[in-house]
């Protein structure tokens, strides 16, 4: 086999981009495997795997999508794992939040707009619709939303300043430079489900054994290093 | 740059030069053929031929992918006779670029054609030249302006798709994933500085592409006869 066959296809949800491309890197220097990465929203990847798209591994931003690959029998249901908990910010560009807790920071702000992810669409958008409701419970006119297709539109949106605020990935605001660590609160885990990530191998991979080897390295103690320093929690 | 959005350079020239050759040689003779007939089906011929311009990319990626995929009866018996799946593969790319890019070259090739005058064609005809010879000795000559107009649009028009690409390509670095699709990549992950790296190349290229075929067609020769 040539050297490209031996690369690695991993599919991955955009919010996990940046930390699959130190993992691959990671891994690539100990075990000599190289990978490929494709990217897009959780939604599209499954589709496109389930018409034939050719990857080894998958990635998901849910764990809801991972088990319609498996109920379609075109992944293999014991490679699944939790490799991620992503956690919710809230953030405001102009504010300064100090070291305000969620609760407090969230009512001394008070934006014309909030941003979020569609929560039919993106498990982060589902987990800002549950902390809002939970926040507002009918004592404070809810602020005007602005609904974006996934959670990094949901930052684009904030960091263009076309919303004051929103709620965002808090993996793509500690890995940014530009973002002060001021501006944004972490949401308490207690205001939403988490928002487990899961991963699996795919039953058309022709590359099982490395496969494996790249899920096992990423569920290990190096690929869990990596993975916090991103912004999320651990499994 | 980027290793990997060089590669998507080459991979989106490669595509947009694979498309435009197939579809000249193909377009040439069914333009010049479309520009003379008096074939009753004509109109139905030359609205499908203009379909794509009309058409969201998303009615073909979507047909693309329920035909051609691995699963359907069509993609399973291309995969059978040739081992190449047509959905998320570089071959793949290009079916779909010639559908979406066909007009692009037929109707520059078309209005051309049909200037062409008569009288010409009829002199070539009455000293014994065949058709093939009057295409392209008496045709060509006096379309020049056409058919670089064609080749030119054909190229920038593929190397601008997007739409049909992220449907029926996915993202693939190497396989699928041109420039547009990498732009795209760069602005979901937030690397801003990236997408503007790209976005800047394709704009200056876009822009010497037309600025070309204007500049060009203003040089060659309008029909002389």
């Amino acid at each position: 086999m040539g050297l490209a066959s031996e690369q690695l296809s991993i599919a991955v949800a955009t919010n996990f981009v940046p930390v699959m491309q130190r993992l691959v890197a990671e891994h690539e220097t100990i075990s000599g495997v190289s990978a490929r990465i494709t990217s897009g929203s959780t939604g599209k990847l499954v589709a496109q795997v389930l018409l034939g798209a050719p990857h080894d591994v998958f990635f998901s931003a849910d764990q809801k999508r991972v088990g319609t690959l498996i109920a379609e029998e075109v992944a293999a249901a014991d490679s699944r794992f939790t490799y991620a908990i992503g956690r919710l910010v809230y953030w405001a560009p102009a504010s300064d939040f100090g070291d305000l807790t969620f609760a407090k920071a969230f009512s001394i702000s008070n934006p014309s707009t909030i941003a979020l992810a569609n929560a039919k669409l993106a498990p982060y958008g589902a987990a800002a619709n549950r902390t809002l409701s939970k926040l507002l419970e009918g004592n404070r006119t809810p602020p005007k939303l602005v609904t974006a297709e996934n959670v990094g539109q949901a930052f684009a949106i904030v960091a263009t300043g076309n919303s004051p605020a929103g709620f965002v990935a808090f993996s793509s605001v500690k890995k940014n430079l530009d973002v002060d660590p001021r501006t944004y609160v972490v949401v308490p885990s207690s205001m939403h489900q988490p928002i487990k990530q899961d991963a699996i191998m795919l039953q058309r991979s022709k590359l099982k054994d490395q496969a494996i080897a790249f899920l096992d390295f990423v569920r290990g103690n190096k690929g869990r290093q990596i993975i916090e320093r991103f912004g999320y929690d651990l499994p | 740059m980027s290793e990997n959005d060089l590669a998507a350079i080459l991979l989106t020239l490669k595509l947009a030069t694979v498309t435009t050759l197939i579809l000249l040689v193909v377009c040439l003779p069914y333009a010049w053929w479309l520009s003379r007939t008096r074939f009753i089906g004509k109109p139905i011929l030359e609205a499908l031929t203009a379909l794509p311009l009309v058409l969201p990319p998303t009615v073909l990626g979507f047909y693309f992918l329920i035909f051609f995929n691995p699963n359907s009866v069509i993609g399973d018996f291309i995969f059978t006779m040739t081992e190449t799946q047509l959905t998320f593969s570089f071959t793949g790319l290009v079916v779909a670029s010639l559908i979406y890019s066909l007009p692009f070259m037929v109707q520059p090739l078309q209005v051309a054609f049909s200037n062409v005058s008569q009288r010409s064609i009829e002199t070539a005809a009455s000293l014994g030249l065949n058709r093939a010879f009057q295409f392209v000795w008496i045709a060509i000559p006096q379309s020049l302006r056409g058919v670089f107009s064609a080749i030119v649009l054909t190229f920038a028009h593929t190397v601008g798709e997007f739409g049909v690409v992220l449907m029926v390509g996915g993202n693939i670095p190497g396989e699928t994933r041109v420039v547009s699709i990498a732009i795209y990549e760069h602005v979901e992950v937030i690397a801003y500085d990236q997408a503007h790296m790209l976005a800047a190349v394709l704009l200056v290229f876009s822009f010497a592409m037309l600025a070309t075929v204007y500049l060009i067609n203003r040089q060659l020769p309008l029909n002389r006869f």
